[in-house]
């Protein structure tokens, strides 16, 4: 007998009459739900011995589990939440545990096992917890975050407090500074937030921002010769080199809102005289709207002269051709009547290019 | 006469029972009426009560939209800007007021950005809601002196606090109310009973589901092709 040659030769290479479409057999593939295993016979437990035969079947199950992945987290939780269902503390804490021998740094497994000690109402049992995975992964905000707010559900306030201080030393971003110090002013403290906020800025001090935030914050809790010596001591931290507008355009403003009005002037002019040229546009904006708040016609005017006048000098600057710009100085020079000499000098330079 | 006397009497009192039984018919017309109005009454107030508690506070915010609505148009009609009209006619402490609850955050969800922020975030949440009892933290603070209370990271003050009963049933509640705002940020979508099946299996949807996540961006012009039968 002739056997058929393994690639048979398609003699008829016409399409058939009546196509079936991919949609139609994956249609049919899964109607035939050939995978899909009837549900076991519902079974009533009735005594202790049936009870136990249940909750070994479902060890073993998830026990299979474990034994298939040993990696994927959520078979431990699962059977950690299972025992913790039947209320087996003992073997709930030492799937747990088990897990944590897998993996220690699944943030998942620390939350679920700490929330599962706190649900149980285990509080000692939970502070452990919490302690080692405060050791063990000290830059996962969370725990720092559940700890320290664990503690303040159950009125330990101290010992939220330490929490705190031990999660300090690792320096942490500046969201878990503000945490602390908003801690520490819900109790009322503001003695001891002032501490926080002098460490938070020995930490991170490099950003202006944070050095207006305190300023901030010593306003609004009503104690602005603090605020003011904050603004000041972060004009020295930051010296002539490192100004920052930000910083002096936000002390000017303070002063504003205390009403001292020569002191804010005089920051502003200080801001003028020593930042470079690209970072005074702000500064000339807030002090002009200071000037035509508070200022006499004189003030106001100087102020606009000056920063016409550093218009055309970065014009100038850019391009020595710059009729129109020389020309306009030069205008608004005359009308302004400034002195003789000036306008003199001016005339030179231009002359000179 | 006394024909005449008692004729007259006889017309008296046939005059006074008519004028009886005029008053008498007044009186029955007057306590229909009163009846009638006051079932009108009862059923209006009926009524009012069935209505939805704020109905009254709602119809008159509508009112004033509305009002609102048509004084911008005439505004815009006229080429006036209406929010600068409307600014020159608040009174200025209302304005500040409205603009500091303005400032006030609102805290619009922002979706899912890592793990950790929408922790600091519940974080937040969970503490600007709390409130310290006061009276507690300074008895506390009489008992356990200033060296324990305020402690440094190195201060031994571990196993000194046993909490009570009712601040772990709080930590219980707590904990519980967490789980339950948990679920609400997965719902269950509803079974789609016309949707196409390009699956052979739950497991192949889920897949099937995930690669739609990621791709359908991407793909869209070339599914439409494909359905249509033709290129563009």
């Amino acid at each position: 007998m002739r056997l058929p040659k393994k690639a048979a030769k398609v003699k008829n290479k016409a399409p058939a009459q009546l196509q079936i479409t991919a949609e139609q057999l994956l249609r049919e593939a899964k109607e035939r739900e050939l995978e899909i295993a009837p549900p076991p016979p519902k079974q009533k437990i009735t005594d202790p011995e049936e009870l136990a035969e249940y909750q070994r079947k479902r060890r073993k199950e998830f026990e299979d589990n474990i034994r298939k992945n040993r990696s994927q987290i959520a078979n431990w939780v699962k059977y950690a939440k299972w025992e913790e269902s039947v209320s087996e503390m003992q073997r709930a804490r030492s799937v747990f545990e088990r897990a944590l021998d897998v993996d220690h740094r699944s943030i998942t497994l620390w939350l679920q096992y700490a929330e599962m000690e706190m649900r149980n109402r285990q509080v000692n049992h939970a502070r452990n917890v919490w302690d080692r995975a405060v050791t063990i992964l000290p830059r996962a905000t969370q725990f720092w975050l559940k700890y320290s707010y664990m503690e303040e559900m159950i009125e330990n306030v101290p010992g939220a407090r330490q929490v705190f201080e031990r999660w300090m030393e690792w320096e942490p971003p500046e969201q878990a500074w503000q945490t602390y110090i908003n801690f520490e002013v819900r109790y009322k403290e503001i003695d001891r937030a002032r501490n926080v906020w002098q460490r938070f800025l020995h930490v991170h001090g490099h950003d202006p921002k944070n050095w207006l935030r305190y300023a901030r914050f010593e306003e609004r809790n009503g104690a602005p010769s603090n605020a003011r010596a904050v603004y000041e001591r972060g004009l020295d931290y930051f010296g002539e080199e490192n100004m920052d507008e930000r910083l002096l355009i936000a002390f000017a403003q303070f002063e504003e809102r205390q009403k001292e009005h020569e002191r804010a002037r005089v920051v502003y002019r200080y801001a003028l005289d020593n930042l470079p040229k690209e970072r005074t546009v702000d500064v000339f904006k807030f002090y002009t709207i200071h000037e035509k708040k508070y200022g006499e016609r004189a003030g106001i005017e100087t102020v606009i002269v000056s920063k016409r006048r550093h218009q055309y000098e970065q014009q100038i600057a850019e391009n020595s051709y710059n009729y129109d710009a020389w020309f306009d100085y030069l205008r608004l020079l005359q009308n302004e009547s400034q002195e003789r000499d000036e306008i003199e000098d001016c005339f030179e330079r231009a002359i000179a290019n | 006469m006394s024909e005449a006397a008692s004729s007259s009497c006889v017309s008296d009192a046939a005059k006074r029972l008519e004028e009886q039984k005029a008053r008498l018919r007044s009186l029955h017309t007057r306590r229909n009426e009163s009846r009638k109005q006051n079932h009108q009454e009862v059923v209006e107030e009926d009524r009012r009560d069935k209505l939805p508690k704020n109905y009254e506070a709602k119809r008159q915010r509508q009112e004033w939209e509305l009002e609102e609505l048509e004084k911008r148009k005439e505004a815009e009609e006229k080429g006036q800007d209406y929010d600068r009209l409307k600014n020159m006619q608040t009174q200025a402490d209302i304005a500040e007021k409205i603009d500091g609850s303005k400032r006030r955050k609102k805290n619009p969800d922002t979706g899912f950005a890592d793990y950790e922020a929408m922790t600091m975030r519940q974080y937040q949440r969970l503490t600007t809601s709390l409130k310290p009892d006061m009276r507690n933290y300074s008895e506390m603070r009489q008992v356990m002196g200033d060296e324990q209370f305020y402690p440094s990271s190195n201060t031994l003050i571990q196993g000194n606090h046993y909490p009570t009963d009712s601040s772990i049933d709080r930590l219980v509640g707590d904990i519980e109310k967490q789980a339950t705002k948990r679920d609400q940020y997965h719902r269950r979508r509803m079974f789609d009973p016309e949707a196409n099946i390009d699956y052979i299996n739950e497991r192949n949807r889920k897949f099937n589901q995930k690669l739609d996540r990621f791709y359908n961006q991407y793909t869209e012009d070339v599914k439409q092709d494909l359905e249509r039968g033709t290129a563009v």
